[in-house]
């Protein structure tokens, strides 16, 4: 699913910041990402997003190699088949909840149709997914963005991930502004819908407690020869 | 267009700052937008002054200046036109009518006409107009004097009312014709020219208030001639101010003109009404040239508030351009939806701009029409203004691409990491 190979990043022409020889995630693997705040996490999920562009090396996703093609084929890609959660504040404010989860149908055909495909119309789909992350709908659908909870924001941004069912989800420490309570149900829930989903999931976070919910965890530090590049040079 | 419905209810979202903004360019727009009305309709109440006048005679001086204190009855003439020429004029085969104009008296600091009935008769002004009586009638006896609508509406007159004229045309006089009080027998209609402010009188009646003066002095008391006594004697005046003409023939206009230009006889001068007023815009028209100046640098103004308004958003958002790009927005998409709030913004402002041209001018046309008998039109836009509007939305669409090319530019550099 994610094939990273001899990458190396920095940002224009200053020391690198990710070299990464080898990565690998198999397909509905729900991976833990663990690595401290300057390691290079953000760095790595922008160029898994195709934000960024590597100077050397590889990424492929699903077998499309996103650093082989113009920019703006990799924002169609992302569009297509890549969901994020972020830290907080995930919504657009003036957007109601309904429409905050549908907003990827604005920019993905082929999440339009499969969300269509699964429930009938974007709405339905939209409210499945909220009952899904446990929002009823009847009560949260129409609600401002800004009304919610930080927990409640959270479970949104996973449903807008998960709504058209993309390949992979990236969720960039998702549950570090929520309490100890709330993070565990939501790792729980979003696993449960990856799974459902069959989604790819990229967990990130420096909280390597919350390791013990994935399948596998990577430590950035283990991967990323950056740091060890620097120190021999 | 999936753009639109998110730009609309971002505005929305931001409706008090939007609605201000919107708020700012309407006002500018509808100044701009009435400043080009305003000056529109002063330029064609200025031309119809006076019409149907074929030409203006007076004594030799300047073709504006004969203009002035025998149309608009500013300024003084330097000398006068002999009363054999008029007489000659009137009779000529070539002029259909000739109206004879004496001024120099006021009352109250409206200026006091001497004409004659074909003053009634002929003259026309606007769209040929002619003057009509709003009460009473046309002077018959010779101490009668008809008033302009500003006239009476200022001093409060109405027909009945004794009126005594002074002596020249300053606003205070000393010197009155007190022995000779006239009486009010008429009031013109409102005419939005400058018969609105003047006193009419016969001719006779300017010789014959003036007939016991001395080098502009009322004589010594027992040299006087009181008001009856002067009825007996002969009121024909030695000379006249000025002359109107109208032609049987407009072909003959430039003949008869250049003939009185080279008369012998007295140094005279033909004008064109027509040229001369426009001549005399020219002058005054630079005040619209300065208005019309004001007007666009105000608009010039909303534009800017428009995108110091965006401007100072645009940090408060950088958090919604990130979520954007993460669900798939792409650089352009974050343009397009900023440049399409602007142009919603500067659009809704001209419309209510527009809007609000129409109110100001519903609210201004009873009053002015009432005050000062002028009737606005209701705008005929032409194609000057649509190109000004165009201008206007194309500016804003500039204007709106600067914050939209920032957010472009960053949305570039952020990515998806979402700035604090």
């Amino acid at each position: 699913m994610i094939e990273l190979n001899d990458v190396r990043f920095s940002w224009s022409g200053g020391e690198p910041l990710l070299a990464i020889a080898s990565l690998q995630v198999a397909r509905g693997e729900r991976v833990f990402m663990h690595g401290p705040s300057g390691s290079g996490k953000s760095t790595l999920l922008g160029l898994l997003g195709g934000v960024l562009e590597p100077q050397r090396g590889s990424v492929r996703i699903d077998g499309f190699e996103l650093s082989a093609v113009k920019r703006s084929l990799r924002d169609r890609f992302r569009a297509e088949h890549i969901g994020f959660i972020f830290q907080m504040f995930n919504l657009i404010p003036y957007l109601s909840v309904l429409d905050n989860v549908a907003l990827p149908a604005r920019f993905s055909e082929q999440r339009r149709k499969r969300a269509a495909d699964i429930s009938g119309s974007l709405y339905d789909e939209a409210r499945r997914l909220l009952a899904a992350v446990g929002l009823d709908p009847t009560v949260y659908a129409d609600r401002q963005a800004t009304q919610l909870s930080q927990g409640q924001q959270q479970r949104v941004a996973a449903a807008r991930a998960l709504f058209g069912r993309p390949q992979l989800i990236i969720a960039d420490e998702p549950t570090s502004s929520l309490d100890a309570d709330t993070r565990e149900r939501f790792i729980t829930l979003l696993s449960s819908e990856c799974r459902a989903s069959e989604a790819t999931l990229i967990f990130v976070s420096h909280d390597a407690s919350l390791r013990s919910q994935f399948d596998r965890q990577i430590a950035l530090a283990d991967i990323n020869s950056a740091a060890r590049l620097e120190t021999a040079a | 267009m999936t753009l639109l419905p998110l730009a609309v209810r971002s505005l929305w979202n931001r409706r008090a700052t939007a609605g201000l903004t919107i708020l700012s360019i309407a006002i500018s727009v509808a100044l701009l937008l009435s400043v080009r009305q305003f000056s529109e309709q002063a330029r064609s109440a200025f031309a119809s002054t006076i019409s149907g006048t074929d030409l203006i005679v007076g004594a030799r001086s300047g073709d504006i200046n004969l203009l002035l204190y025998s149309v608009f009855h500013l300024g003084s003439a330097t000398n006068n036109v002999s009363w054999p020429f008029y007489e000659r004029l009137a009779k000529h085969r070539q002029v259909a009518w000739a109206i004879p104009l004496s001024l120099g008296d006021s009352h109250r600091g409206f200026r006091v006409l001497g004409t004659n009935d074909d003053y009634y008769r002929h003259y026309r002004f606007g769209d040929d107009r002619k003057i009509e009586f709003a009460a009473g009638r046309a002077p018959a006896d010779l101490y009668d004097a008809v008033i302009g609508a500003e006239v009476a509406r200022t001093l409060g007159y109405k027909a009945g009312e004794q009126i005594v004229i002074a002596h020249g045309a300053g606003s205070t006089s000393f010197a009155e014709h007190a022995d000779k009080p006239f009486t009010v027998v008429g009031v013109i209609a409102p005419t939005g020219t400058p018969i609105d402010r003047t006193v009419h009188v016969s001719l006779a009646a300017i010789q014959a208030i003036h007939l016991d003066w001395q080098s502009g002095m009322p004589a010594p008391k027992g040299q006087r001639v009181s008001a009856q006594d002067a009825r007996q004697q002969d009121l024909t005046p030695d000379s006249v101010t000025a002359i109107l003409i109208g032609l049987k023939s407009k072909i003959d206009t430039f003949q008869i003109q250049r003939s009185i230009n080279e008369y012998r006889g007295e140094p005279l001068l033909a004008i064109l009404p027509g040229v001369t007023l426009q001549n005399l815009w020219s002058i005054v028209g630079n005040v619209e040239v300065a208005l019309l100046a004001v007007g666009l640098l105000v608009t010039a103004a909303g534009l800017v508030c428009l995108l110091v308004a965006i401007l100072a958003s645009l940090n408060e958002r950088r958090r919604e351009m990130a979520i954007l790009r993460s669900v798939g927005a792409r650089p352009a998409h974050i343009f397009a939806l900023l440049v399409s709030e602007a142009v919603g913004v500067a659009a809704l402002g001209m419309l209510v701009g527009v809007l609000c041209t129409y109110l100001a001018l519903a609210i201004a046309r009873p009053l002015v029409q009432h005050t000062y008998g002028l009737l606005l039109q209701w705008p005929a836009w032409s194609l000057t203004d649509l190109a000004i509007l165009c201008g206007f939305l194309t500016a804003a669409t500039l204007a709106g691409a600067i914050p939209a090319w920032q957010a472009y530019r960053r949305s570039l550099a952020d990515g998806l990491t979402i700035r604090l």
